[in-house]
């Protein structure tokens, strides 16, 4: 199909920031060729001495790119190929190959075909293990190589810069990159904490994973541009597209700091002076100073299970309280919003092991969790509260799946203010409580839900995963999870709705608010407080917000959701958004 | 040294990545020091301590239960290191915040130290130096300098130098974060 092309754009998952536009040098997953299966007996000395060489020279290698690699990247980075190390020099994995040699006569590649393919096949069984096929993967083409002499894909000697597409990548190919030549990582396979990111990240290199089939809908020599900051892929882009990506590119390499200069003490309003709160999300309240510095007007999303989980018992409500006050201290008076514990389906702890749940994202996590375990709440409830008389603290439940629910968390709530009077203990009696939006119930049921709450916090993650039934994780969806998809836009807007006529407000954290290319978006669509991650995004935020009229926000957001599926969505927002920021004289987004 | 010790603890997996490569291999690595038999049980699943594939192969996620059992002639020394190693987050997630515990190295020495019997000494510059002096405290700069090394006498000082060269090897296991990471 060479010769016409037409662009394509395909929606991945960022894991190392910055933006590339180059070649393509398509790295085809090779299958190597296993010649012979079976030896006679009396061959099983001869073939135990290869397999020991190969060994032996897989593991001089291992050894020499660990060390280079340390000297480039660091000890932490090289670690990967130390546990390589590690891997084949463990004596009962070993034995295993030469097993297979001497009692089942199979030839050394065989042997090592076969053992790698028992250990993927324990480790695929484990989702928690699967991505560490990567690894084995490896091993086993470096073995094979050695045995077979066969030369490797020099990616360390390329002649030109190029941008790096396959359906994964291993460590070791990732190693011998020449990071002045390698530009930027798309792959097929791959999420957020694969080895791809954070290396590419610890050299700086843009990359995209999860992108579902990228290698299928390139060609060597295409151009591509991979952007790691929103997670998108252009192929073949049209020169319009090209010349707004270089553009960006450059804006974005002045650096940050003029931005946050410019900014950090202007207010986050839009040119016809409506207000958008922009906070951090937190997982700890030592990042509340990185927060602040990048001009956050407080913290819409404290997730505290990581204090939960970070113990070895069950945190007292003195625990909770030292936390929250820690944070209450580093804000000097600035909003804080608390969510309650999110713990299950991906989240455990030692006083919540991992269920044996089929369906764990279904199961018994979050609020759900909460509310059968009250005592574990109550304390978590009862240290709010305490901290809330000393700062501008609201709570907010995740995980709402119905009123019943929302009810029951209030009435426990109330309950625990009723024994903190009785106890004359102080607290904030208008402390704000707010229900997360984040299940398609929830939306549904949002009237109800806003009457017996003080505000939204729409997140978009769980809301997104549930809505469209896509896990992004699993690289043969990935690129079905679409935050422009209309059923996602049109529950944004229906919470909206519901919480205007409660008269409460609507917040959005997730990572759709992080996004900067959906900013207008939901602006449009009425949220008035985003929460962010990681702050630095802040500033490029708030110059989009402070470039912009409410009946512009208002108009895209409307035009956006005439769309019928989520490509045309796309469409639309991209040349929407294109239109506004022309005008407003923002390069691109 | 009794050969009969047994000594055996639960501890849980605290780094949100889980038991995954690094945390395995560094665990394996110590384990491997040891003269005695380590068995890590987590759900059912059992592994020999030393074994990096049998340990990826138990799959422990975050907050995963691990069962450690030890047995053998320096079966304390090997669970109070193990314990440190687990209860520390197998030393992964240190490097968080650059320069937020500047004698970060000295303890994680003066912990490695404490599981041993033997006599240990720091080397440098000509000098011995007890660990848990103010001395040691302030000789040791971070990072630390290349040319350092133990002195170590006693029953398991085996034992003790291995660990202790691992402890080399890993610059304190404390990593520069501005080395290792960007964004």
């Amino acid at each position: 199909m060479k010769g016409w092309r037409v662009m394509d754009i395909r929606q991945g998952i960022p894991v190392s920031t910055g933006i590339t536009i180059g070649e393509v040098f398509l790295l085809e997953a090779e299958g190597v060729r296993i010649p012979l299966h079976f030896i006679p007996k009396k061959d099983v000395d001869r073939e135990t001495a290869r397999l020991e060489k190969a060994f032996e020279n897989a593991l001089a290698e291992l050894k020499n790119l660990a060390d280079d690699l340390s000297a480039k990247a660091g000890r932490k980075i090289a670690e990967i190929f130390f546990a390589h190390v590690g891997m084949l020099a463990d004596e009962s994995f070993r034995g295993e190959f030469f097993g297979r040699i001497s009692d089942k006569l199979y030839t050394a590649e065989f042997a090592v075909a076969r053992t790698m393919r028992h250990w993927r096949s324990i480790f695929q069984k484990d989702g928690f293990m699967a991505p560490r096929v990567t690894d084995l993967d490896d091993l086993e083409k470096r073995l094979l190589r050695h045995l077979l002499g066969q030369k490797r894909e020099e990616l360390s000697n390329l002649k030109s810069e190029v941008v790096l597409v396959s359906h994964d990548l291993s460590p070791s190919q990732i190693a011998t990159v020449d990071a002045g030549k390698v530009k930027g990582f798309a792959t097929d396979a791959g999420g957020p904490t694969s080895h791809t990111g954070i290396i590419a990240a610890a050299l700086g290199i843009p990359a995209v994973v999860g992108l579902g089939t990228i290698t299928n809908e390139v060609t060597g020599g295409d151009t591509i541009i991979v952007d790691g900051s929103q997670g998108i892929v252009v192929v073949e882009p049209d020169k319009e597209t090209r010349r707004r990506y270089s553009q960006k590119r450059k804006a974005a390499m002045k650096s940050d700091q003029v931005l946050l200069r410019e900014l950090k003490d202007l207010p986050s309003e839009t040119k016809d002076g409506h207000h958008i709160s922009l906070m951090a999300n937190i997982e700890s309240p030592r990042e509340i100073g990185k927060a602040l510095k990048h001009g956050a007007d407080g913290i819409g999303l404290y997730r505290t299970e990581f204090l939960f989980v970070g113990s070895d018992s069950i945190p007292s409500c003195d625990d909770h309280y030292r936390a929250y006050m820690d944070a209450v201290k580093s804000l000097e008076g600035r909003p804080l919003v608390i969510r309650t514990l999110d713990l299950g389906a991906d989240k455990f702890n030692s006083h919540q092991p991992a269920l044996k749940e089929h369906n764990p994202f279904l199961g018994l996590r979050s609020l759900r969790y909460c509310l059968k375990n009250p005592e574990v709440f109550e304390e978590q409830l009862r240290a709010i509260l305490r901290a809330s008389a000393s700062g501008k603290l609201s709570v907010m439940f995740p995980l709402v799946g119905g009123v019943e629910e929302l009810k029951a968390a209030n009435a426990i709530l109330a309950e625990v203010k009723v024994q903190m009077k009785r106890d004359g203990e102080e607290y904030d009696s208008q402390m704000p409580v707010g229900t997360m939006i984040e299940l398609p119930s929830a939306v549904m049921g949002a009237d109800a839900l806003a009457r017996n709450c003080d505000f939204f916090s729409i997140g978009t993650n769980d809301l997104i995963q549930y809505a469209l039934a896509v896990d992004r994780g699993n690289e043969h969806v990935a690129d079905m999870y679409r935050p422009e998809h209309p059923a996602v836009l049109r529950m944004i807007s229906m919470t909206v709705d519901s919480a205007k006529r409660a008269n409460i407000p609507v917040s959005l954290c997730g990572e759709m608010a992080s996004a900067v290319i959906y900013t207008v978006l939901l602006i449009g669509l009425g949220i008035t407080s985003f929460s962010l991650a990681p702050p630095q995004i802040i500033p490029e935020v708030k110059k989009i917000i402070r470039s912009i009229n409410m009946s512009d926000a208002r108009d895209l957001a409307r035009a956006v959701s005439s769309a019928e599926d989520a490509d045309h969505a796309r469409d639309l927002l991209t040349e929407a958004n294109e239109k506004i920021m022309k005008a407003a004289g923002i390069p691109s987004l | 040294m009794n050969s009969d010790n047994e000594y055996r603890s639960e501890l849980r997996i605290g780094n949100p990545l889980g038991f995954h490569v690094r945390p395995v291999q560094r665990f394996a690595e110590l384990a491997q020091a040891f003269k005695s038999e380590i068995t890590v049980e987590i759900d059912d699943r059992q592994a020999s301590g030393k074994s990096v594939m049998g340990l990826m192969s138990l799959g422990g996620r975050y907050g995963a239960r691990m069962s450690i059992k030890i047995k053998g002639e320096d079966a304390r020394q090997a669970m109070d290191i193990i314990r440190y190693m687990v209860e520390e987050d197998f030393f992964v997630e240190d490097d968080i915040q650059p320069g937020s515990r500047p004698r970060r190295h000295i303890e994680r020495l003066r912990n490695f130290a404490s599981c041993f019997e033997s006599d240990i000494r720091i080397l440098l510059d000509g000098r011995e130096i007890d660990p848990t002096s103010e001395e040691a405290a302030e000789s040791l700069d971070f990072p630390p300098t290349e040319d350092m090394d133990f002195k170590v006498e006693g029953s398991d000082a085996p034992q003790a130098s291995k660990v202790l060269q691992k402890l080399l090897d890993y610059r304190f296991y404390v990593e520069d974060v501005m080395n290792a990471t960007s964004g």
